[in-house]
């Protein structure tokens, strides 16, 4: 498929009319983080249903806002081989009467299930659910509790498990990862019931932010650069289940100068087959991240582009399917994984985040802007061939795929 | 106020309290942040953490907010720009004594104001929702 007809599948954006600090979106539950310390549970997938029910364009809409495991799951993989239903499919969105929706503030209303008090634990500086557990970080500590089933808690059993500060929390297989600044970067086991929080420092090394590479950690630090938690794993037989499993052990943190082969980056992130770099020269570097190959060969640089000056130093930046997100003190920059030009966004924002983890929603980016919360859906990837994206990271990865260099400025 | 206050210096601020201008962060002293603001705009913003009250026993912190945006107020040892500023004292002396610096959040803990006072900035409307979440995610 060319690049421009992958582009055809536009951005899509409902603006969600309100003053938030941050929000988070999983398993059909949009949670707004209100500026008064209090958070809204509303019912996306109901009022997605509801509020975009027009056969002509409920399919483009569910797909880019509530269900992005429809076109990138394996369940419909077979069906979007057919070319006539891919053409369908992309014409549903080509054929969008508008890019934009608002939602007002009375809109919602009807979907919010509940406004709950979040004042034990606000501001906090990351929020995340997985397997219905739920984690907080924020300047006074990491929390953590399980998802409630009732509509009026955010929690159940909630409790502090750590009194450090930390920036990241990032739970996936039974583990949580977190980057607590001058302290590091650590892991604890969170599968059962663990009444200790058992943490191991991975790293003492400064971690801000921290992100999943298969089976190893991507930490990353505006102080001192950055670097991969490096874990190896081998399939196993359990010998008292008697079947396989993967065992993973941690080898040592490798810093992104060797990733890079000595190239200056002084901000550095990554995720699943991707690493990036942006240096003090101004050119943002990726890396291909192969960890089944051995010594060096694991990293190999495919492409550099140079990043015009007015947009400022690098604060933070992240990495999605759709491409990699990266936040200049003027500007918030998409580089797509189509490799097509760049977006750039305004600055007026208090708050943004991408779901690099989630099944239906790892099309979104959320940022917060003053008076409404802007959810971006990017739906350019869905028919990208996967092995052979620039930027963004791999859903499926093609071992074979060996990369391309060439230079561009953006 | 003197229009040009020295290192060194120390400034009666009232009955109570005196302020030190601490050479170690006006002269680039390894390990130690360091002033981009003159010693008077210090303490002037020294002036104003005492007239709010924004202390936690004997600790203070203080910001400048401009067309809501937080000013520079120096360099951390690492060269990057920092945005608060943090004050110390010797409430054990008559008077008080208190010195500052360029609040390094990025890595030291320490420096991090704390969040009842972070809470209460943003509740009087001191710092917006962009500058509470740039602290809280200790950008600033």
């Amino acid at each position: 498929m060319s690049k421009m007809s992958s582009w055809d599948m536009k951005p899509l954006t409902i603006n969600v009319e309100g003053k938030y600090v941050d929000s988070y979106l999983y398993s059909g539950v949009l949670y707004l983080f209100n500026n008064d310390a209090t958070v809204s549970k509303v019912d996306w997938r109901r009022l997605i249903r509801e509020k975009f029910c027009d056969p002509e364009s409920s399919v483009a809409i569910r797909c880019a806002f509530s269900n992005s495991d429809y076109l990138y799951g394996d369940k419909f993989s077979f069906v979007f081989q057919d070319e006539e239903i891919k053409k369908v499919v992309q014409d549903r969105f080509r054929n969008l009467p508008k890019t934009r929706i608002d939602l007002s503030l009375s809109e919602i209303a009807g979907y919010i299930y509940s406004k709950i008090d979040y004042s034990e634990i606000f501001p906090h500086a990351d929020f995340s659910i997985s397997g219905g557990r739920i984690f907080a970080s924020s300047l006074d500590g990491v929390w953590r509790g399980k998802q409630s089933g009732k509509q009026e808690e955010l929690f159940e059993d909630s409790e502090k498990i750590w009194d450090c500060p930390a920036n990241t929390v990032s739970p996936s297989g039974g583990r949580l990862a977190v980057a607590a600044g001058e302290e590091g970067l650590f892991e604890a086991p969170i599968d059962g019931e663990i009444p200790v929080f058992e943490k191991h420092n991975l790293s003492k090394k400064h971690s801000s932010s921290c992100s999943r590479s298969y089976e190893s950690i991507y930490s990353s630090s505006p102080i001192g650069g950055g670097y991969l938690a490096s874990f190896d794993s081998k399939k196993i037989i359990d010998i008292f289940t008697k079947k396989p499993t993967t065992l993973r052990t941690f080898d040592r943190p490798i810093d992104s100068e060797s990733i890079f082969g000595g190239a200056s980056g002084y901000y550095t992130w990554g995720a699943q087959n991707r690493i990036y770099s942006y240096g003090k020269d101004r050119t943002l570097r990726v890396a291909r991240y192969a960890p089944w190959l051995s010594g060096q060969e694991r990293f190999q640089t495919i492409k550099e582009v140079s990043i015009q000056a007015w947009k400022g130093e690098i604060v933070s930046a992240s990495a999605a399917l759709f491409g990699t997100v990266v936040q200049f003190d003027n500007a918030i920059v998409l580089l797509r994984s189509d490799d097509g030009d760049p977006i750039t966004m305004s600055d007026d924002f208090v708050n943004w985040r991408v779901f690099p983890r989630s099944r239906s929603y790892e099309n979104h980016l959320h940022i917060v802007r003053p008076k409404y919360l802007e959810i971006c859906s990017f739906n350019h990837d869905y028919f990208v061939p996967q092995g052979s994206k620039i930027f963004g990271f791999s859903r499926q990865v093609d071992r074979r795929f060996s990369g391309v260099n060439f230079n561009k400025s953006h | 106020m003197e229009d040009r206050l020295k290192v060194n210096e120390t400034i009666p601020i009232n009955d109570k309290t005196s302020y030190f201008i601490h050479p170690h962060h006006r002269m680039n002293v390894p390990l130690k942040s360091t002033w981009a603001m003159p010693p008077q705009v210090e303490v002037a913003m020294f002036q104003v953490t005492l007239a709010n009250a924004w202390f936690q026993d004997d600790e203070g912190w203080g910001l400048r907010v401009a067309n809501n945006k937080l000013e520079q107020t120096g360099l951390c040892p690492e060269g990057k720009p920092v945005f608060l500023a943090k004050f110390v004292g010797d409430t054990g002396s008559t008077p008080n004594l208190w010195h500052g610096y360029p609040a390094n959040i990025r890595v030291k803990r320490e420096d991090i104001p704390p969040k009842s006072l972070l809470n209460g900035w943003h509740s009087s409307g001191v710092i917006d929702e962009k500058i509470l979440m740039m602290i809280v995610r200790r950008q600033a």
